[in-house]
């Protein structure tokens, strides 16, 4: 009984430490997402996506 | 440090006899009550957008390494005779402080020991190193000691010294990192963590070990790896736009330190221990752990039903939550380093967390600001009462022994967004530095700002952490 109560009673805490991990969340996701596009455009095309990192200026 | 913390939950539990004092002056939490314009929580949400917002301007306009290849500009030089007279007061100020542990009051906030190990040394030096660089180096007792001695024996063996032995490629920082976790765990775990008899002794134990360290590996050799303040400090100082090397001063951008970081073996556990030993002091401090139905007392209470005494069950319960927080920390960390090994084809995960690891350092830094700031602003005004009566015995040298604390030279408020700064700067920076690196890393520009999508999520992770621990440890 006891175990249940506790995460209730303190439901408060967990809404606001929930608040807390939401932009981790929401940019896992997006960013999840814009990877998964990322690679389709890269098996899309044939090769070479970009230029060098060394030698590209601005 | 957090006497008053440990003992109320022994207290709560009625089980933990501690007999300790109060010490509201040592805890470094929040004086006074905040008053913010917006909910604590929507500072993190306002933090991320901020780090979005900066990834977003790196992908566009930092398109080739600029820190990695940033040059030094000499200032000037100092006599050699300086080195020897600033190793010197080093060896001074720790024989005193040495000598203040065993001869002055067991009063804990009446001696000028703890006060020094905590505030001065733990927090103030790491503050000091990242405007000023290293300054520790020139006021480390036990490698001053160290050349000392071997200054004398060359001279008396006529040069017939033998050569110190190869220290160990693969032992790398690891003896820096447990160091360091030996010592958070003094401070945040052990129940005398203020009897100054019991720091000077382990003071004293600490200075031996460097010194057979030294003997047998070699001065240099074994400041740089294995020292664990000196590694500390150093690695704050590779954040400061001053840099000291053969008794000359160079300057150069903020930053720019940090990617000549040598990742040896043991440097990413060294940043991990850094970041996770701060991060527990914070969430020691919340109800989640210490609340009367939180992990603390819980977990204290299984180890009491196992027959451990109130006192080890409470060390045994924040020795497992140091560690655990310690390996959290380092699972971020992995999970990110995990995500950019999938990006850019043949890039081997403990290759990229040791390329990455300097991108910790202002991490590292950020959470010991947000942490001790406080602890720093306080209690280190204790300093102006505790020289002029360092052994708290009466006496009253400077005049300035009964100077108090001015608890309104900062507010609540102001505490609070100069740890709410500290943290976004910090991991702007952890996010400027490990995008220069993914510039070196990958072949194309493509997969680096790609490969920093995960970077991103663990810079996002780290920050809204530190402010859900601290606003927890702030309730």
């Amino acid at each position: 009984m006891t175990m249940i109560e506790i995460p209730i009673a303190h439901a408060g805490h967990w809404f606001e430490g929930a608040l807390y991990l939401a932009p981790v969340v929401i940019l896992v996701v997006v960013l999840f997402i814009q990877g998964r596009k990322d690679d389709d455009e890269d098996l899309g095309s044939d090769g070479d996506g970009g230029k060098p990192a060394r030698d590209a200026h601005a | 440090m957090r006497r008053l913390r440990i003992a109320a939950i022994g207290a709560a539990l009625a089980s933990a006899a501690v007999a300790v004092l109060p010490d509201p002056a040592l805890a470094h939490g929040l004086v006074g009550r905040q008053d913010l314009p917006i909910p604590r929580w929507l500072f993190a949400w306002a933090a991320a957008v901020v780090l979005v917002v900066s990834f977003v301007a790196l992908a566009v306009l930092w398109p080739r390494p600029r820190l990695e290849t940033a040059r030094e500009t000499r200032m000037f030089s100092v006599p050699a005779l300086l080195e020897p007279i600033c190793g010197l007061i080093g060896i001074a100020a720790f024989g005193f402080i040495v000598y203040a542990g065993y001869a002055g009051t067991q009063t804990a906030t009446a001696n000028i020991e703890p006060t020094v190990i905590y505030v001065i040394f733990w927090v103030g030096i790491p503050f000091a190193s990242a405007v000023f660089g290293d300054v520790f180096a020139a006021f480390n007792p036990w490698r001053a000691l160290a050349r000392g001695i071997g200054w004398i024996a060359v001279r008396v063996s006529r040069g017939r010294l033998p050569e110190p032995m190869k220290y160990p490629a693969w032992l790398g920082r690891w003896p820096a990192a447990f160091g360091i976790l030996a010592f958070a765990w003094v401070e945040l775990v052990y129940i005398n963590r203020d009897d100054p008899t019991i720091l000077a002794t382990l003071a004293l134990l600490y200075a031996a070990a460097q010194l057979i360290g030294m003997s047998v590996y070699g001065v240099q050799t074994w400041t740089h790896r294995a020292d664990a303040f000196a590694v500390y400090f150093n690695l704050f100082s590779k954040l400061a736009p001053l840099h000291w090397r053969d008794r000359t001063l160079y300057r150069r951008i903020p930053l720019a330190g940090a990617p000549r970081l040598d990742p040896m073996p043991g440097t990413v556990a060294l940043l991990c221990t850094m970041i996770g030993t701060t991060s527990f002091d914070g969430f020691s401090q919340g109800q989640l752990w210490t609340g009367t139905n939180g992990i603390a007392p819980n977990l204290q209470q299984r180890f009491i039903n196992l027959g451990f005494s109130g006192e080890t069950a409470l060390e045994i319960t924040f020795t497992i939550g140091l560690v655990l927080m310690v390996c959290f920390i380092a699972a971020i960390y992995r999970a990110g380093i995990a995500g950019m090994g999938s990006i850019g084809g043949q890039h081997d995960q403990g290759e990229l967390a040791r390329a990455f690891a300097h991108s910790l350092i202002p991490i590292a830094f950020a959470y010991v600001v947000a942490h001790y700031f406080s602890l720093l602003a306080y209690q280190g005004q204790a300093m102006a009462s505790l020289v002029s009566d360092p052994l708290g015995n009466g006496s009253d040298f400077l005049g300035t022994a009964s100077s108090t604390i001015d608890y309104s030279v900062i507010t609540a408020t102001g505490i609070w967004y100069v740890q709410v700064a500290a943290l976004v700067l910090g991991h702007a920076a952890g996010l400027t530095l490990a995008h220069d690196r993914a510039l070196v890393v990958y072949r194309r520009v493509r997969d680096a700002t790609r490969s920093q999508y995960w970077m991103l999520a663990v810079m996002v992770g780290f920050t809204s952490l530190g402010l859900w621990i601290l606003s927890a440890s702030a309730q």
